[in-house]
């Protein structure tokens, strides 16, 4: 089964995503901030991260900064959803942006995108 | 910011202010937050809080260059809200994630308490160095608090974070009860309130603490458009202390009348008010375009400020009885501003009033004329503060020293003189009333000066006419006195009888009833009221 790491501090976002994910068959994991997604990235590789970018604590532009320069997690895909993408942030980074709010379709289109074999 | 001072230390020795930039809100606050500050912001929904908020946050980041951290608790989401701040003027899409930062702590504060939410605030606000924080829904962090005490204490730590920090502190929430745990702890509490009174729903906003300095107390208009929030201090709350008056050498600004003028001994006083007081279609407007026109004409600057008729109309009107108002517009002499007869507020009719003579006044004599002053009784919430308004304005006009003529109306049947401002004729020096007389199927139109302050002024009243050819006052008191006699035709010559001028006393002087339009029984009788000498 493919693994999500979805990190999202607004709750009700982290888990009706979580939750639709969940429904389409995949593993999820939440965490809140972006020193948690770091400590959950360094234990185990998700097969794609789901990141928001303002993030307590560590924004979601050093969480990908830190997994770009990390052997392992530099090929973990990213998607970034925001409401607008930061400046600093370069585009070869991540594989996908979402734009707050989004739709259902937006969110799984993307998704399946980083997975055409499937889920399994 | 402002104050920017240091000491020996380099530590800065008066306290900074944060400028919120929302209109007119950092002069209530007589300079704005102060730096490091932690202030409770509550209202109920819909009164402005969030806007408020964000709005002071985006002006933090344009005029500071500010950093910014907004905090969400269980509130709508952030997408929601920046959708919703996005039709808004101020709102700045480039400003977002690295000056504004938006970010919610409703889980940790669920799942890991206070502790929690202050470990996640702190290392937050370390990392995005930032100068001004905001958190909204704080009535959602007190329910998680197992007691009063644990909740004080959250935001105890909170002040001593933001203090540290440097960094002024918002606490965002619903109405609360003003003795709540957290208005006691905090620097200062403002409340934004959303009420119906009567069939108008009106914000206002109300400073009720403000730690270390001076602000002005009380409630003040909230008014919430296209560029956010705007505050309207309460005019005679802002104008309490009027600056020095106007000129010492006063002039006489006339009319362009040549009888009308003799009337007034030579014109109004410059840097005084004028009540033009009268029914509907007594000649009001065209007398106050004669007064601006007549100043022009001299080369004084002349402001229209009106509810009434748009501009066009008022040219059109003007010039049909031969002032020749379109010339002196085109040519910048005379400004005409326009209110179009909608809900206004009316410290803020003022604040536009004033703003548009401060903004073209280079302290030359300026002449002005409202027309009228029932479009600010109109826009009053609060009825029994118009007297105490018109007082202030009146007296910062004069301070501006501009010579100052307003029209209020009068019913357009009434025996008794009844003004609908009692207080205008307090407040203003001169009240000049126009009035009908109905004889024998024709109506006339009478003139008198019914006060002058301080000034000698002639007593009698006077028929005049409006025609193409202008504004005609008769040259003596005879043709009214054979109106009123209910002679409808001219009366014999009288021997020659001089018109006792008269000096107006310095008390405030209201004008008395019974001299409105006579009806038949008054014939004859029907005279200015006079004073005691």
């Amino acid at each position: 089964m493919k693994t999500i790491l979805v990190v999202e501090d607004e709750f009700d976002v982290q888990q009706v995503v979580a939750d639709v994910l969940k429904d389409e068959g995949y593993e999820v994991s939440v965490c809140g901030t972006g020193t948690e997604a770091l400590r959950r990235l360094s234990e185990s590789h998700p097969d794609v991260v789901l990141m928001d970018i303002m993030l307590p604590v560590l924004s979601g532009v050093h969480v990908l900064e830190v997994m770009r320069k990390t052997p392992g997690l530099d090929q973990v895909p990213v998607i970034i959803m925001s409401e607008t993408i930061p400046r600093s942030i370069p585009s070869q980074s991540w594989q996908f942006f979402l734009k707050k709010p989004f739709r259902l379709e937006q969110l799984l289109d993307a998704v399946n995108r980083l997975f055409p074999d499937g889920r399994g | 910011m402002s104050g920017s001072d240091t000491d020996d230390s380099g530590q800065p020795s008066r306290e900074e202010r944060v400028e919120s930039g929302i209109p007119r809100l950092d002069f209530i606050l007589k300079g704005g937050f102060k730096q490091g500050g932690i202030y409770a912001l509550m209202g109920p929904p819909g009164s402005g809080k969030t806007i408020l908020a964000n709005q002071l946050c985006f002006n933090h980041i344009d005029k500071s260059e500010g950093r910014c951290v907004y905090m969400t608790l269980l509130i709508e989401s952030h997408a929601k809200m920046l959708r919703h701040l996005g039709s808004l003027s101020f709102f700045r899409l480039e400003e977002i994630p690295d000056n504004l930062y938006y970010i919610s702590g409703y889980k940790v504060v669920r799942d890991q308490g206070f502790s929690g939410l202050l470990e996640l605030i702190r290392g937050t606000l370390r990392e995005r160095r930032a100068t001004v924080f905001v958190i909204d829904g704080m009535e959602s962090a007190e329910q998680f608090a197992p007691t009063v005490q644990a909740y004080g204490e959250f935001v105890h730590s909170l002040q001593a974070l933001a203090s540290l920090l440097g960094c002024t502190t918002f606490l965002i929430s619903n109405m609360r009860e003003r003795t709540h745990t957290e208005n006691a702890l905090v620097d200062g509490v403002v409340e934004l309130s959303d009420r119906l009174i009567g069939p108008r729903a009106v914000r206002e906003l109300t400073v009720h603490k403000f730690r270390g300095s001076d602000y002005l107390r009380g409630r003040h208009e909230v008014e919430i458009s296209a560029d956010g929030i705007s505050i309207h201090p309460r005019t005679e709350v802002q104008f309490a202390h009027p600056g020095p008056s106007a000129r010492e050498q006063r002039l006489r600004m006339a009319f362009g009348l040549p009888r009308f003028d003799e009337m007034l001994g030579g014109g109004l006083p410059s840097g005084s008010t004028t009540a033009l007081v009268g029914s509907p279609g007594t000649g009001k407007t065209l007398l106050g375009l004669s007064f601006l026109v007549e100043g022009a004409r001299r080369g004084e600057r002349g402001t229209y400020f009106g509810f009434y008729e748009p501009p066009p109309r008022l040219i059109e009107k003007a010039e049909a009885v031969g002032i020749p108002l379109d010339r002196y517009v085109k040519d910048g002499s005379i400004s005409l501003v326009w209110q179009p007869p909608l809900e206004h507020l009316m410290d803020s009719l003022a604040e536009q009033l004033l703003e548009k003579i401060r903004a073209e006044s280079a302290r030359e004599r300026r002449r002005l004329f409202v027309d009228g002053a029932e479009g600010f009784r109109a826009a009053a919430v609060y009825p029994e503060r118009v007297p105490i308004f018109l007082s202030a304005l009146t007296n910062q006009l004069r301070s501006l020293d501009i010579t100052t003529v307003i029209t209020d109306e009068l019913e357009l049947f009434q025996s008794e003189l009844a003004l609908p401002t009692p207080e205008l004729a307090n407040v203003a020096e001169s009240v000049v009333l126009l009035r009908y007389v109905e004889l024998r199927s024709q109506i006339y139109r009478l003139l008198s000066v019914m006060k002058m302050r301080e000034s000698r002024y002639d007593t009698s009243l006077r028929e005049f006419h409006i025609s193409p050819g202008g504004i005609d006052v008769a040259e003596s008191f005879q043709s009214a006195e054979s109106i009123l006699s209910g002679h409808g035709r001219e009366v014999r010559p009288a021997p020659r009888r001089r018109t006792a001028p008269r000096t107006g006393g310095g008390r405030k002087g209201a004008v008395k009833k019974g001299a409105g339009t006579p009806g038949p029984k008054d014939k004859g009788r029907a005279r200015p009221s006079r004073r005691g000498r």
